[in-house]
């Protein structure tokens, strides 16, 4: 448990304390990059939407109301940026890479040892993951990851609560449903 | 364990496979990348501060500047046309003569 809350550091840094920021910046890099990760795919280009993400909060910390709690805060600025960039990427390259990691993964799902099981794994989740939409996989990771309610996803996401809900809904099939035929070749 | 997809409780297993496949390495390398970031935008602020404001100050100088000009300009001649008018009007009467005695009565 921190003993100086994330609001104390927060008003800290609108002070202009650049290290009170990167305390904030220690604490909520593990969940902002994972945030970022899951609307991106790519790790650096995730990397790189955190680190936006983190500079405009850096930018704008005076805009942060204290009465809230700053992690849906900061995950909003992460959100919005990812999602921004995915935008801007377009599904272009992202639908024929999850094409050519499926045809991939059904040629080798047997795997002998337990580090190919792991490995093999990863990449089901990956290609489920990759042929979410990003939203839902924001969504999704936010909910059973990060343990956020679907009224707070709402928020970061800026949509309706039902949005989010149905979001959650289909992603956690899906994934599911990779996990199980995994699981079924065991 | 992965249970059932309208479930409104956290799926602890599925949340943690998300965040084990969603786990970002280099987190130190992250967080100092990130604080050099912050470093270097308070070592330009000032910079930028300061630029934002050479454009308008060019501006109000170059203003300053102009009226300060047209003010001495006007000012001068005005002082220049009051002071000699009346004696060259008169001086090209041949009034200079009623000019003197006019001085010379209202002393």
């Amino acid at each position: 448990m921190h003993t100086v809350t994330d609001t104390d550091l927060a008003q800290r840094a609108a002070r202009g304390d650049p290290e009170a920021f990167g305390a904030l910046v220690e604490r909520w890099a593990p969940a902002v990059r994972r945030v970022a990760r899951a609307a991106l795919g790519d790790p650096d280009e995730a990397d790189d939407a955190a680190q936006d993400a983190f500079l405009s909060a850096w930018t704008n910390v005076g805009s942060y109301d204290p009465t809230r709690p700053f992690g849906p805060w900061i995950l909003r600025i992460a959100a919005n940026r990812a999602l921004d960039r995915g935008r801007k990427r377009k599904v272009r390259a992202a639908e024929s890479l999850s094409d050519e990691r499926g045809e991939s993964i059904a040629g080798t799902v047997a795997g002998p040892d337990r580090e190919t099981e792991r490995s093999m794994l990863r990449e089901r989740l990956d290609v489920a993951l990759a042929q979410l939409p990003p939203r839902q996989r924001v969504a999704v990771t936010m909910f059973d990851a990060e343990g956020y309610s679907h009224g707070e996803i709402a928020e970061v996401l800026g949509v309706p609560e039902g949005t989010v809900r149905s979001d959650v809904f289909h992603a956690r099939r899906a994934l599911r449903g990779a996990l199980a035929m995994y699981r079924g070749g065991e | 364990m992965i249970g059932n997809a309208f479930d409104h409780e956290r799926d602890a297993e599925l949340g943690a496979r998300l965040r084990e496949h969603l786990e970002a390495p280099g987190h130190a390398a992250f967080v100092a990348r990130v604080r050099a970031g912050v470093a270097r935008d308070l070592a330009e602020s000032p910079f930028e501060v300061l630029s934002s404001w050479l454009r308008p100050g060019l501006a109000a100088a170059a203003i300053i500047a102009v009226a300060a000009g047209w003010w001495l300009t006007t000012g001068v001649t005005q002082q220049v046309a009051a002071s000699t008018t009346p004696v060259e009007v008169f001086a090209s009467s041949g009034g200079s003569e009623l000019m003197l005695a006019t001085s010379v009565e209202e002393r």
